[in-house]
């Protein structure tokens, strides 16, 4: 074979050609070539993923639409349409557990991390898997916790999309690239709840007097998961809505330092928290640490993140207000790209 | 066609408006841009056409829009530093903590975004592109090429991006 042209080479870097990689064992000039390339595309790579921390988590589509069908022609008169008070933050900690459960080192962690999600709804980033994380029992003593019958929302096994979506409350997002040979195991649907905590001074002395009475309203989606064996081993695909936190009262902000300043925050999650620079659009997502590498990424020009140890992957990212995560055992991240690329 | 351009509007929006603030730093104004991409397609003859060729005319539109707003803003802040500098002498701002932090990561994104800047319009279609996640076909519709072509601009874009962001760093 001669030498590859520049642009083969660079689309080498992206996706292997077996033929370029043959040529490459046998010629210095173009493995040299290759190596700058992917040198200049890991920059790049990384240098552009730092500005997805100025992307807005979610817009109002339906709110610009309208904006602007009205006035089609007039560009130069209409203002852009500013995002709803409504705070998107909180976890999506149904679709994390995903991820990890199909990781080996994840499984123990996602344990104990379910067992506790309810009430790390807006504090998670990252989480120390030997450490107690607070659960409904500490809030009790601050707040009354209504549940909203979260706890009987257990996900319910469904025959197919349309049931799926009656459960969840949205349409999900059809497969159409699963890997060859992938078999369906079975879907499952949870319905969307809501949380409230009303805070009660007369039960927390320290309790900031502004929040005495002060209510934080969670709006914990609806999802689908549905699972699959690929060569005897598991593909779990999976969506949600949007997890809302709204303040009534008070303000999300008072509300927030005040949970963070509680003594069952673990005091090196509270300072990963209040670092995150844009805390009302960021999505907290919770990983234990040092048992899952992960790094951000994009997928399909959505923002996300990527989950990898030794025996699997998860990709976990959010696209026109729903929150994907793909994980599998046995599957590079690559593979679960295509499988992203492929939901509709 | 009222209810092709809210089906489009639709599926297209969020993307754009990720696109757009990806350039400009600003959700804001990301969102502005991409009604702006919308609207004007709303009267334009590729609506006709089908969902692939909209997505890549309304890409390129997003893009150049961005780096336009984003070459005002720069005209204007350079207008108004120099305004500035006549009046008194700069003063250090005083920044601590977290605040340092935010400042050196809102540097470090503007850093990114001038080395963009700075490149051929096709190569920096093509970066920005294929490092939001976008798949070769998609890059060469949007840039107008064909997609075999999009290797080589590809590579001689992150090589001046890199050169660029290397100069550029404090």
């Amino acid at each position: 074979m001669t030498c590859p042209t520049a642009a083969r080479l660079r689309a080498h870097v992206d996706v292997a050609d077996a033929e370029v990689a043959g040529h490459l064992a046998d010629c210095v000039a173009c493995t040299e070539c290759v190596a700058g390339f992917r040198a200049s595309a890991r920059l790049a790579a990384t240098a552009i993923a730092t500005l997805d921390t100025d992307s807005p988590a979610a817009v109002d589509v339906e709110a610009a639409l309208q904006h602007v069908v009205p006035q089609p022609s007039s560009v130069s008169r209409h203002h852009p349409v500013r995002r709803p008070a409504s705070i998107a933050a909180g976890v999506i900690a149904l679709l994390v557990a995903v991820v990890l459960v199909v990781t080996p080192s994840g499984r123990q962690a996602a344990a104990g991390f379910l067992a506790g999600f309810r009430a790390e709804q807006i504090q998670v980033v990252t989480f120390d898997p030997d450490q107690p994380l607070v659960g409904f029992e500490s809030l009790a003593d601050i707040a009354d916790v209504d549940t909203g019958g979260i706890e009987d929302a257990q996900p319910t096994e469904v025959d197919d999309l349309e049931q799926a979506a009656d459960i969840s409350g949205f349409q999900p997002s059809q497969t159409s690239s699963l890997p060859e040979g992938a078999t369906v195991e079975g879907m499952q649907a949870s319905p969307p709840s809501t949380v409230r905590l009303t805070f009660v001074a007369a039960r927390a002395p320290e309790l900031p007097p502004a929040l005495d009475g002060a209510e934080l309203v969670v709006s914990v989606p609806g999802a689908v998961a549905s699972a699959y064996q690929v060569d005897g081993q598991m593909l779990v695909v999976a969506e949600a809505g949007q997890l809302t936190v709204d303040a009534v009262g008070a303000e999300l902000g008072q509300i927030r330092e005040y949970l963070l300043s509680r003594p069952e925050v673990p005091s090196d999650l509270a300072r990963q928290l209040l670092a995150i620079d844009d805390w009302t659009t960021t999505l907290p997502i919770p990983v234990p640490v040092d048992s899952v590498v992960w790094q951000d990424t994009t997928v399909a020009g959505h923002p996300g993140l990527m989950l990898q140890d030794p025996m699997g992957s998860g990709l976990l990212w959010q696209a026109d207000g729903r929150i994907h995560a793909i994980g599998a055992e046995g599957l590079d991240v690559d593979a679960l790209r295509l499988i992203a690329d492929g939901l509709r | 066609m009222a209810d092709r351009f809210a089906d489009v509007f639709r599926r297209r929006y969020a993307e754009l408006v990720r696109l757009a603030a990806r350039i400009t730093g600003d959700a804001s104004e990301a969102e502005d841009v991409a009604q702006e991409a919308l609207t004007a397609l709303s009267t334009h003859e590729v609506l006709d056409r089908p969902d692939e060729e909209i997505a890549a005319w309304l890409r390129r539109v997003t893009i150049n829009a961005s780096f336009n707003r984003r070459r005002g803003r720069d005209r204007n802040n350079d207008r108004m530093q120099r305004s500035a500098a006549a009046e008194r002498p700069l003063r250090p701002v005083e920044r601590a903590g977290p605040q340092l932090a935010q400042v050196v990561r809102s540097e470090e994104r503007e850093l990114v975004r001038s080395a963009l800047a700075r490149l051929p319009e096709r190569q920096r279609m093509c970066v920005l592109l294929r490092h939001s996640g976008y798949r070769y076909a998609e890059i060469a519709a949007a840039v107008g090429i064909a997609e075999g072509s999009v290797g080589v601009l590809l590579s001689r874009g992150e090589h001046a991006f890199r050169r660029h962001y290397e100069e550029m760093q404090p």
